[in-house]
């Protein structure tokens, strides 16, 4: 497990995502925190407006200092609600590559969970780009991985949205998807291609399964 | 401008409800996906319903001594 960027998580923390055999996890990591520290300072920005308008306004037209005070309340505590909500769902936004495949889980609690994997048996990588827009982002060092997979069907793009040290990071990715692949081939780990037992792992996340092969479940 | 200050409690309980909605369902993030949540974000969570719950009570108060 890599432990040489900041904002790399600890393998406990990342919750139960291995979900073969002899998968071990390479790199588990968020997006960059101005994510959530340019939202928050928005909102501290909000507050202090709102707080310093109020007064104003409740002097200027005379507005009961009761009905101020709950405006003011009802407005900070919306505004707390936001934030909450802000780190919550930067916290449960994850990236994760394994030996055996590349996973984002993207949680809104309340809202919307999706869990997109690419199983690494199956595609053949052939193109990472690395992308940093802006001024902003460029100071931030904050960017964007794309990894172009070679499906046997159609090419897809998976990608690794505002993470830090992007440039740092694609070349990590890189020596991983090309470490993880040849040690696969080299070892001659069987495809995956089974349906796992459900009452082993309690996620919804299944691995691919192709047509004419029979399935068999692992106990 | 009691009727004022009703209309903010409701806004205020509703907004607490919705805390406390939101609070379980982080809460429960390790059984949707096997992944648990830190005890200083679930103590944010919790801060909210605290102060969601520390408003409701202080609108009501506002509300029922008001004329």
């Amino acid at each position: 497990m890599q432990q040489d960027a900041g904002q790399l998580l600890r393998e406990r923390d990342v919750g139960d995502f291995l979900t073969s055999q002899e998968e071990e996890t390479l790199l588990v990591l968020r997006t960059h925190p101005s994510t959530v520290i340019m939202p928050c300072i928005g909102i501290i920005f909000f507050a202090v407006l709102t707080f310093t308008l109020s007064i104003l306004l409740s002097q200027t037209f005379s507005i009961p200092s009761v009905l101020t005070t709950t405006g003011i309340l009802l407005f900070l505590l919306s505004l707390l609600t936001a934030f909450g909500k802000i780190i919550v769902d930067w916290y449960f936004h994850i990236y994760i590559i394994t030996n055996r495949k590349i996973l984002e889980v993207m949680y809104k609690p309340f809202y919307s969970e999706v869990v997109d994997d690419v199983m690494l048996d199956m595609v053949r990588c052939t193109e990472i780009a690395v992308k940093v827009n802006g001024i902003l982002n460029h100071i931030l060092n904050k960017g964007d991985i794309s990894i172009c997979f070679d499906m046997p069907t159609h090419q897809d793009h998976f990608i690794f949205s505002n993470v830090s040290s992007p440039h740092k990071m694609g070349i990590l990715v890189s020596k991983l998807l090309s470490s993880s692949q040849t040690a696969n081939m080299s070892a001659g780990t069987i495809p995956v291609w089974y349906r796992q037992n459900p009452l082993l792992n309690p996620h919804r996340i299944l691995n691919k399964v192709i047509p004419n092969i029979p399935l068999s479940v692992k106990t | 401008m009691r009727i004022v200050l009703l209309i903010c409690l409701v806004i205020a309980t509703i907004l607490g409800i919705y805390n406390w909605i939101y609070e379980r369902e982080v809460a429960s993030a390790k059984k949707r996906i096997g992944l648990a949540v830190p005890e200083k974000v679930s103590l944010l969570l919790k801060i909210n319903i605290y102060i969601s719950l520390g408003i409701v009570i202080l609108l009501g108060l506002f509300s029922l001594f008001s004329k």
